[in-house]
């Protein structure tokens, strides 16, 4: 019996600093599996374009809101990586 | 008569201009209840980690940082009986000299003044997503990392 193919969700991810840097745009629209964690999709992009920082360097933000990296994401959130901040 | 936090004043801005201390003086929270205003400036400095810094930029995430900075500025208000907390931080691109941060705070007594202002910068550079990336005289530039904030409890 065949899969049933997964429908990809599609999210946005803003980028800052130096993740912006090495993307070398501040968004993307991606399309992902069902199912997907913020943290799954920060290992693939950090994969993809070479980001220096771990998964526990960097804190996540779903829809303008700190959250973990086990949030599950949905159709259409917008996603944000945190690195290191450096403020005041 | 009405209790600070009744009254309590909370103000958080993300300027893309410099920031006028003086305003922000004359905008002050009035309150005969005051005894005690702490105002901190944080200043674009010439030497960072060994390295002469000729300007910066700070980029924002701005509708978390002004949550988180709002956040803040009320834990500070309850723990320290503030009765305001007012924030401005600066994006875009800064000379040296120029004011990045500036936080004053309005309290009944001098001591929670102090340590409701402390709180509000030393939470701001640990937990407000903003970055800075200096310039260097060598030519070149690089974003500053000068804080680990991984297991950062959430307020």
């Amino acid at each position: 019996m065949n899969e049933m193919p997964k429908v990809p969700y599609r999210i946005q991810i803003r980028y800052f600093a130096l993740l912006k840097d090495l993307v070398g745009q501040g968004e993307e629209v991606l399309g992902i599996p069902a199912g997907s964690t913020a943290g799954d999709i920060y290992l693939l992009l950090a994969e993809k374009y070479a980001f220096p920082l771990a998964l526990t360097d960097i804190r996540i933000a779903v829809n303008d809101e700190f959250t973990s990296t086990s949030h599950p994401l949905q159709d259409g959130d917008s996603l944000v990586f945190i690195p290191p901040v450096a403020g005041g | 008569m009405p209790t600070f936090r009744d009254e309590k004043i909370i103000f958080n801005a993300i300027c893309p201009q410099p920031i006028d201390p003086s305003e922000c003086r004359v905008s002050l929270p009035r309150s005969r209840e005051v005894g005690g205003y702490v105002c901190f400036e944080g200043l674009v400095r010439s030497f960072n980690n060994g390295k002469k810094v000729i300007r910066l930029d700070y980029e924002v995430y701005e509708p978390l940082a002004l949550k988180e900075m709002r956040r803040i500025c009320e834990r500070a208000t309850e723990e320290f009986e503030l009765f305001s907390a007012r924030c401005w931080h600066r994006s875009g691109s800064l000379n040296l000299g120029d004011t990045a941060v500036l936080i004053d705070v309005l309290a009944r007594h001098r001591a929670e003044a102090f340590k409701g202002c402390r709180f509000i910068i030393d939470a701001i550079k640990h937990r407000v997503p903003i970055w800075k990336k200096e310039y260097y005289d060598d030519g070149t530039a690089s974003w500053t990392q000068c804080h680990e904030h991984h297991d950062e409890p959430a307020f």
